[in-house]
């Protein structure tokens, strides 16, 4: 049994022992005819009304109040518990889906900003007193995506991440293949077949990476040169 | 295996029928302690049904070495404190809607329980939870141990002084019999 410390304990040393007999009874340890042979009770007021509580207290758990459940609250509860795992489901193939189609969309920006296949300029061999090479003019590559993304998509189908298993992935995956791979109508087809071929807006958006600080700050300076510095009137 | 592990993996493996089964053999239990620690049936109905999505949800955690039922009720213990907490933040009805149907108690016995019930409310919430696992519940020392996540030391000091104040507050609404107080001769505390 655990004793309270002197320095917590709410009761006189004297009501101790019938206490902790009363919580022996309490506990179902002792019977409650233990609490007869207790002789403190009968000269202290308090341990005396502390017994007949306990015996009222014993009295009445003895015969608890039965608690039942509503009718129906099992079968409600069910029900619950079945919407609540198929919306957590719902919720974990959309996150599913969510990171694949993220995932999708930096591989293929990946894909379409990959440098062209020029060979690297090698370092000059000074060793050798090689006089350095001028690097040659890269060469514009036709940039063809029909053919990147079809690339793309078959990549996609290859993959070895066990997406099939999820319920929903087979259609998502569907779905962004054949966006990818959806053959042209030769109506829409382009004409052109090099970045020279576009529009200045969208060969800006195609043009590799490289050199783009400079173009940015050419264009800079070539918008602020037509501001006109006189506020409009 | 047991058999609280062998449900528990059935229900994990998606099986209706071991679900309706676990709802089943916790709903009586869970619902009656809601019942008591929240003193609202419909409280008790609505903290059941969230007991039960908490189980579901965190059912792969459950330790298989372990009794299921303090696991469960330890569940309910939890949504209750925190269904009291929330309810203590809500604003208070208005007057009117706190009268109710005259619930004085027809007999002594009836007036007894409800006496002991009152002050078992009064209880501080710990207290009153170990008061009615225990006594109310019938779970064992080990059991509540397990479900309000204290050592067996500390359930039993609450325990003991639950009962002890429990026993003073009888004293002080007067519920013990008059004839059982005797004038003391000496000593006691009473001042």
């Amino acid at each position: 049994m655990t004793r309270p410390t002197p320095t917590d304990d709410p009761l006189p040393p004297a009501c101790r022992a019938t206490a902790d007999r009363l919580n022996r009874v309490l506990d179902g340890e002792w019977e409650a005819a233990s609490l007869d042979a207790d002789r403190h009770p009968a000269g202290c007021a308090a341990c005396r009304e502390r017994v007949a509580a306990a015996r009222l207290v014993l009295s009445v758990l003895a015969q608890p109040e039965p608690v039942a459940a509503p009718p129906g609250l099992t079968d409600r509860i069910v029900s619950a518990v079945r919407a609540d795992r198929r919306a957590q489901a719902r919720r974990r193939v959309l996150a599913f889906a969510g990171g694949l189609a993220a995932a999708a969309a930096v591989a293929l920006a990946a894909w379409l900003g990959r440098p062209a296949d020029a060979p690297q300029p090698r370092a000059p061999d000074v060793a050798a007193g090689v006089p350095p090479a001028v690097a040659p003019e890269p060469r514009a590559v036709p940039v063809r995506i029909g053919e990147g993304l079809s690339k793309f998509g078959q990549a996609l189908r290859d993959t070895p991440i066990g997406i099939a298993d999820a319920s929903a992935a087979p259609r998502v995956l569907a779905t962004l293949t054949d966006a990818l791979t959806r053959r042209l109508d030769p109506a829409e087809e382009p004409t052109g077949t090099t970045l020279a071929d576009l529009p200045d807006a969208a060969r800006a958006g195609l043009e590799p990476v490289t050199g783009t600080a400079q173009k940015a700050f050419a264009r800079l300076l070539r918008d602020v040169g037509g501001v006109s510095p006189k506020p409009k009137s | 295996m047991t058999a609280d592990a062998a449900l528990v993996r059935r229900c994990l493996a998606g099986d209706p029928a071991a679900c309706r089964e676990l709802v089943g053999r916790f709903t009586p239990d869970v619902f009656a302690v809601c019942r008591r620690l929240l003193a609202d049936a419909h409280d008790a109905e609505d903290v059941t049904q969230e007991v039960f999505l908490r189980v579901f949800r965190s059912l792969g955690r459950w330790d298989d070495s372990r009794p299921l039922r303090p696991w469960v009720v330890g569940i309910a213990v939890n949504r209750c404190r925190t269904w009291v907490g929330r309810r203590a933040r809500r604003p208070e009805l208005a007057d009117y809607l706190h009268e109710t149907p005259d619930r004085r108690p027809a007999d002594d016995s009836a007036e007894l329980r409800a006496g002991i019930r009152d002050a078992v409310d009064a209880l501080r919430a710990e207290y009153r939870e170990v008061f009615v696992l225990f006594h109310e519940h019938g779970h064992g020392y080990d059991e509540i141990a397990a479900a309000v996540g204290r050592p067996v030391g500390t359930v039993k000091t609450w325990l003991h002084r639950a009962r002890l104040e429990l026993l003073n507050a009888l004293r002080a609404r007067g519920l013990v019999p008059e004839e059982s107080a005797e004038v003391p001769p000496s000593g006691g505390d009473r001042p």
